[in-house]
């Protein structure tokens, strides 16, 4: 699969991919427009003989015309399906591709807005614009010359009065996507809030904080529904004149006739005349300014999802990746530095963790622990003299979680059946109870079964950490990496916890844990004290709480 | 299957619009007599050329005219009803919205437990999207595609009553069309829609946990299903792009049948000398113009009858009931039953306290969450005078979170009483002004340390800050904080919901300590501000640790939902201890 890299990539992908069924397309919105202009040709037939034949073919011609139309919108409308999966799965691909660095000024709603609104908003252009732009561009091109040769009515005035048209849906389309523009975001700004409401509904509660909070969702969407009102205004003036303009342009054509037309032309011809105008002309005109207003908002659209597919990871660079570890490591690393726009982040890491060790990294808030972690995962664009590990497993601060069963979560893969769960219950469950996770817990009333996340039962933070344990327990790797394990646990829990680690180190497995609960210090074989992204300790955990500094540290002096 | 809607919500949709109502019927009128005259301009059109066989230029110039007026008064008219009547429907469906708010604030805090947050903000979401988008414009236009049929039949009709015929029977044509592909198109719309949730939630959980995906080696797995829930949905949208293609084409099939139908007969008129054929050219015009439009109105109608399924999905949660001594704010407008506050602000309690020594009193209380059998709190009573301190003890599971929430009353009780200054206060929210909560867990927004303080802007600058200084938070009131307030350890948050609790100025403070997480050195801060700052207060602290507890006036230890002991401090935690 070609990955996309910029706007251009975009736009070429859009246009111009199954080019041969564009063009097909574009054939069929050509003829339908054809037979739609023989219709007033046949029906003057009819007038002027009043016979069936020409009124058959007549008919026959008006379905054709109809049915090529429809053929032309459900291909373009199909194309934009088949577009946006296709766009959808590579943004899926990018997505997961993308490290945490590159993506720390994107929000989740950001990202998930590209996949639910700016990708079937690109293909707007295919379900929308053009199938319509070909309904409509065909018979604005076409209407004109059959008026000149069979009517001769001059193309100075047909022209023109299109490009008037065209300019005055063009002013209004712009603005009317501008408005749209600005609907998008004040939506987006009101949603977040009303998000913040439901989620913080307990703490507002509390607070009494509910009335407050209610008016100034209020009065965002004060703010929403007057840029609405402005759109909708504009999107009226513009139906007013899309609706009558068919009236105008007869009405212009008959002004024509009237003053400056050298000949005058039969009743009947004058009738046909108005037909193309009124209704053969009817439809697009009608088409035209919202054609306008979806060809720029989707150009937004375009614009966006070009710019994220244009995110590149910056590389890791180690010198030396062949040297092996010796049978008693399980984690080395030496000179490795990290630097993040322009701020070192990590200086001269030098760390060693052997078989069956348990090493705790501490240090202020902002000393650069996660994103040490993340750099020994290959996270993060470090250089390195040296970095290699065991196989490892990770658990990350801030856990995740999947709208599925628990089993789901806890093998991260998902069932077809709902049968496979039995193979993995007994492991699965063991898991959880060494992590402490409490399945007996009244609201997880299917046991395994029970579907959590978004979708599901939204259980505590604590319960997720739990749980996030419990994927690393069920299929337990050499090397464990943990964030802040113990970052939502009581007292009780947290011994437990620590009795679950411990089993798991006397079978061989080694540790490195972050963590901001000093008690579990004490059992850890080596502590490493981290400051401004610097190892400044690194030994056994009497040393460490020998020195009067490190003292003042797990004190909490705050002088 | 057919669904009837509840009658509820036209109930709701003439409350939304009732102030509105006389403008937009005048509004509606204007719009329909500029339909009228706009399509009367093909009519006289063909009049004219009826009546004059040959044509003269004099003749054209009084036509042209004549023209030139009705359109532009049919224009205006047209201008005036589309964007009168589009933006006053928007105003009042975005009432809905309000009075929607205003009651889903005051549920009772049980339904949020119970209810996924993405099936509530649907609703302010998708739903009221898809109402206002058709109620704000698409009304407009969906009334005059009702006013162009009317007035299409209208003028056919009086050209010549034969028409009527073939009009009732393409009529009857496009309600079969319609009735049968109806129920297809609501299925498909249903699965659609039901169909959005998974691949979303999927997507925005990949977002939040790619690396921990690629650490655990899955990205084919999440890959796979990605795209297998992105499939369902996409093939399910192609069913409904296939149900409109299908519709359309039976509809185009009808109207070709009406147009050939009418031009026979309209030859057959001709010839009996009963029309003009200026007439007949007019009448298949109107006929291709009905059927343009009568799809249109179809099209719009599916639509419609969506919206009116958000109408019913927002009208639902207005008439949901809301929580035991809640008032709706005095200018919610819709009537509904629920009570409501009075419009003069009644400051001052009715001045009918007893004489009491104890700030509050709670007595026999027992509490069961809905959908429990037992109890989680039973017969618990304590009373505390003004400025004592009552520490709460017990295990994991004792039910101190359960006693908190109780106090707030934010669930409903099964039997017991509470009262403060020996009152009962009817008003849930006077009765919540008597409490300020402290907990690392109870509302942090993305925002400056000054939005989660005084979010209302009520302080000055100045008071912030020195509350701020009195509880010793070292921030600065312009420090972002990070959605929930990730980026505090979780001390800070303590002290940074201490702080706003001192701002709110309530008379009995509840301090939860609901982990043990607490780096050493705000540790030391909630210590100091605890016995300093809180020193004349009410205090109810509820301890994990027990130092915490340990200059409390008494302790009240509590075990599966009972008062196990409640007596002075070294007597409770003495027998606690030794329960150990």
């Amino acid at each position: 699969m070609k990955n996309l890299r910029s706007q251009k990539d975009v736009v070429y992908f859009v246009l111009f991919d199954r080019l041969a069924v564009r063009i097909g397309i574009m054939l069929l919105a050509f003829f339908a427009t054809l037979a739609g202009l023989a219709v007033p040709y046949f029906q003057r037939d009819f007038m002027l003989q009043l016979s069936t034949n020409p009124l058959f073919v007549c008919t026959l011609l008006a379905l054709l015309s109809f049915v090529l139309t429809q053929m032309t919108n459900f291909l373009g409308q199909r194309e934009a399906l088949i577009t946006q999966k296709a766009l959808s799965e590579k943004l899926y691909h990018h997505i997961l591709r993308l490290k945490p660095l590159t993506t720390s000024h994107k929000t989740v709603g950001e990202m998930v807005a590209l996949y639910t609104t700016d990708i079937p908003s690109c293909t707007m252009w295919l379900e929308q614009t053009i199938p319509y732009a070909l309904t409509t561009a065909f018979p604005l091109m076409l209407a004109p010359i059959f008026l000149k040769v069979v009517y001769h009515i001059p193309y100075s005035l047909t022209l023109s009065l299109i490009a008037a048209l065209v300019c005055v849906n063009l002013l209004l389309a712009r603005r009317q996507s501008g408005f749209f523009y600005y609907f998008k975001i004040l939506a987006g700004q009101r949603m977040g809030l009303v998000n913040e409401w439901i989620q913080n509904i307990r703490g507002l509660k509390s607070l009494n904080w509910i009335q407050g909070f209610e008016n100034k969702i209020i009065k965002k969407r004060i703010e929403e529904t007057n840029n609405r009102i402005a759109m909708v205004t504009n999107g009226q003036i513009m139906n007013s004149i899309s609706s009558s303009v068919t009236f105008w342009l007869n009405l212009a054509i008959l002004f024509y006739v009237t003053y400056a037309h050298n000949e005058l032309i039969g009743q009947i011809d004058l009738i046909a005349v108005m037909w193309v105008m009124g209704v053969f002309l009817s439809k697009p005109l009608r088409q035209l300014p919202w054609f306008f207003t979806m060809m720029f908002d989707a150009w937004t659209s375009v614009r966006r999802t070009g710019d994220f597919f244009s995110l590149e990871n910056a590389r890791y660079h180690i010198d030396d990746e062949n040297t092996a570890l010796t049978a008693d490591e399980s984690l080395v690393v030496e000179d490795l530095n990290l630097i993040i726009e322009n701020k070192i982040v990590l200086k001269n890491i030098n760390l060693k963790v052997k078989k069956n060790e348990v090493v705790a990294i501490i240090g202020p808030i902002g000393c650069g622990k996660s994103v040490l972690f993340k750099s020994l995962m290959r996270e993060t664009p470090f250089k390195a003299k040296r970095l290699a590990q065991l196989p490892h497993s990770y658990l990350p601060q801030e856990p995740f979680i999947l709208s599925a069963t628990l089993t789901e979560n806890i093998i991260l893969d998902y069932h077809n059946e709902p049968s496979e769960a039995i193979h993995h219950a007994v492991k699965a469950t063991q898991a959880l109870k060494h992590a402490q996770f409490d399945i007996e817990h009244d609201r997880i009333s299917d046991g395994l079964q029970t579907i959590i996340g978004e979708r599901g039962l939204n259980i505590s933070g604590g319960q997720k950490q739990r749980l996030n344990l419990a994927r690393l327990f069920y299929n337990p790797l050499p090397l464990f990496l943990l964030d802040d394990p113990f970052s939502a646990v009581d007292v009780g829990t947290e011994k437990k916890l620590i009795d679950a680690l411990f089993t798991l180190k006397e079978q061989g497995h080694s540790f490195l844990v972050i963590t901001q609960r000093y008690e579990f210090l004490k059992h850890c074989d080596r502590i490493v004290y981290l400051e401004k992204g610097e190892i400044k300790f690194n030994g056994p955990y009497t040393d460490f709480i020998s020195q009067p500094k490190y003292q003042k540290f797990i004190a909490g002096d705050i002088t | 299957m057919k669904k009837a809607f509840s009658k509820t919500i036209f109930d709701t949709l003439m409350q939304a619009y009732r102030p509105f109502i006389v403008r937009i019927i005048t509004v509606v009128i204007l719009g329909f007599a500029a339909r009228l005259l706009f399509l009367s301009n093909a009519q006289m059109i063909a009049r004219f050329y009826d009546a004059h066989k040959i044509i003269q230029r004099d003749d054209l110039v009084s036509l042209t005219s004549s023209l030139l007026v009705v359109l532009i008064v049919s224009f205006l008219l047209t201008l005036i009803y589309r964007t009168v009547f589009s933006r006053l429907s928007a105003l009042a469906v975005s009432r809905i919205y309000d009075e929607t708010t205003y009651r889903v604030s005051r549920y009772p805090l049980s339904y949020f437990d119970n209810t996924p947050v993405g099936k509530i903000t649907t609703r302010f979401s998708s739903d009221y999207g898809n109402i206002f988008r058709l109620f704000g414009g698409p009304l407009a236009e969906f009334l005059s595609i009702i006013f162009d049929l009317i007035g299409i039949t209208i003028l056919i009709m009086l050209t010549h009553p034969y028409f009527v015929v073939n009009l009732l029977l393409a009529g009857l044509g496009f309600y079969v069309i319609l009735k049968r592909n109806q129920i297809r198109l609501r299925e498909h719309r249903r699965e659609v829609s039901i169909l959005r949730g998974p691949s979303v939630a999927h997507f925005s959980e990949t977002v939040q946990g790619s690396l921990s995906i690629r650490q655990n080696s899955k990205v084919r797995t999440f890959i796979n299903r990605f795209l297998k829930l992105d499939d369902l949905y996409i093939t399910s949208k192609y069913h409904i792009v296939k149900s409109i293609m299908r519709f359309s084409t039976e509809l185009n099939v009808i109207s070709t049948l009406l147009f050939l139908m009418n031009g026979l007969l309209g030859m057959y008129l001709v010839h009996e000398g009963k029309l003009g054929a200026g007439q007949v050219a007019v009448i298949l015009g109107f006929t291709i113009l009905a059927t343009n439009t009568l799809q249109m109105f179809f099209e719009w109608y599916s639509q419609f009858e969506e919206a009116l399924v958000g109408v019913e999905r927002l009208d639902e949660f207005i008439r949901n009931p809301i929580e035991e001594g809640a008032l709706l704010p005095s200018y919610s407008d819709f009537k509904t039953h629920h009570p409501k506050k009075d419009k003069l602000n009644k400051t001052s309690e009715p001045a009918a306290k007893l004489a009491s020594d104890f700030k509050l009193t709670v007595e026999n209380l027992s509490l069961t969450y809905p959908n429990q059998n037992h109890p989680t709190l039973l017969n618990v009573s304590f009373k505390l005078k003004p400025s004592e301190k009552l520490g709460i003890i017990g295990r994991t599971g004792a039910g101190k979170s359960t006693l908190i929430a109780a106090l707030l009353r934010l669930y409903p009780f099964n039997q017991g009483v509470i009262l403060i200054d020996n009152a009962f206060k009817t008003d849930i929210e006077d009765h919540r002004k008597q409490f300020s909560l402290i907990s690392q867990d109870q509302f942090f927004i993305k925002g400056t340390i000054k939005d989660n303080l005084d979010l209302f802007n009520q302080f000055s600058s100045d008071k912030l800050n020195e509350t701020l200084k009195l509880v010793g938070l070292p921030l600065q009131l312009h420090f972002m904080l990070d959605e929930k307030g990730q980026n505090l350890s979780q001390g800070e948050k303590q002290l940074l919901s201490l702080a706003r609790g001192l701002l709110q100025n309530a008379e009995i403070f509840i301090f939860d300590e609901a982990t043990a997480n607490i780096d050493p050195q705000s540790e030391k801060l909630i210590e100091l501000a605890l016995k300093k700052t809180l020193a004349d207060k009410t205090q109810i602290r509820i301890a994990h640790r027990l130092q915490t507890v340990l200059d409390c006036d008494k302790i009240l230890w509590l075990e599966h939902g009972q008062v196990k002991m409640l007596g002075s401090t070294p007597e409770v935690l003495k027998a606690f201890e030794a329960s150990r």
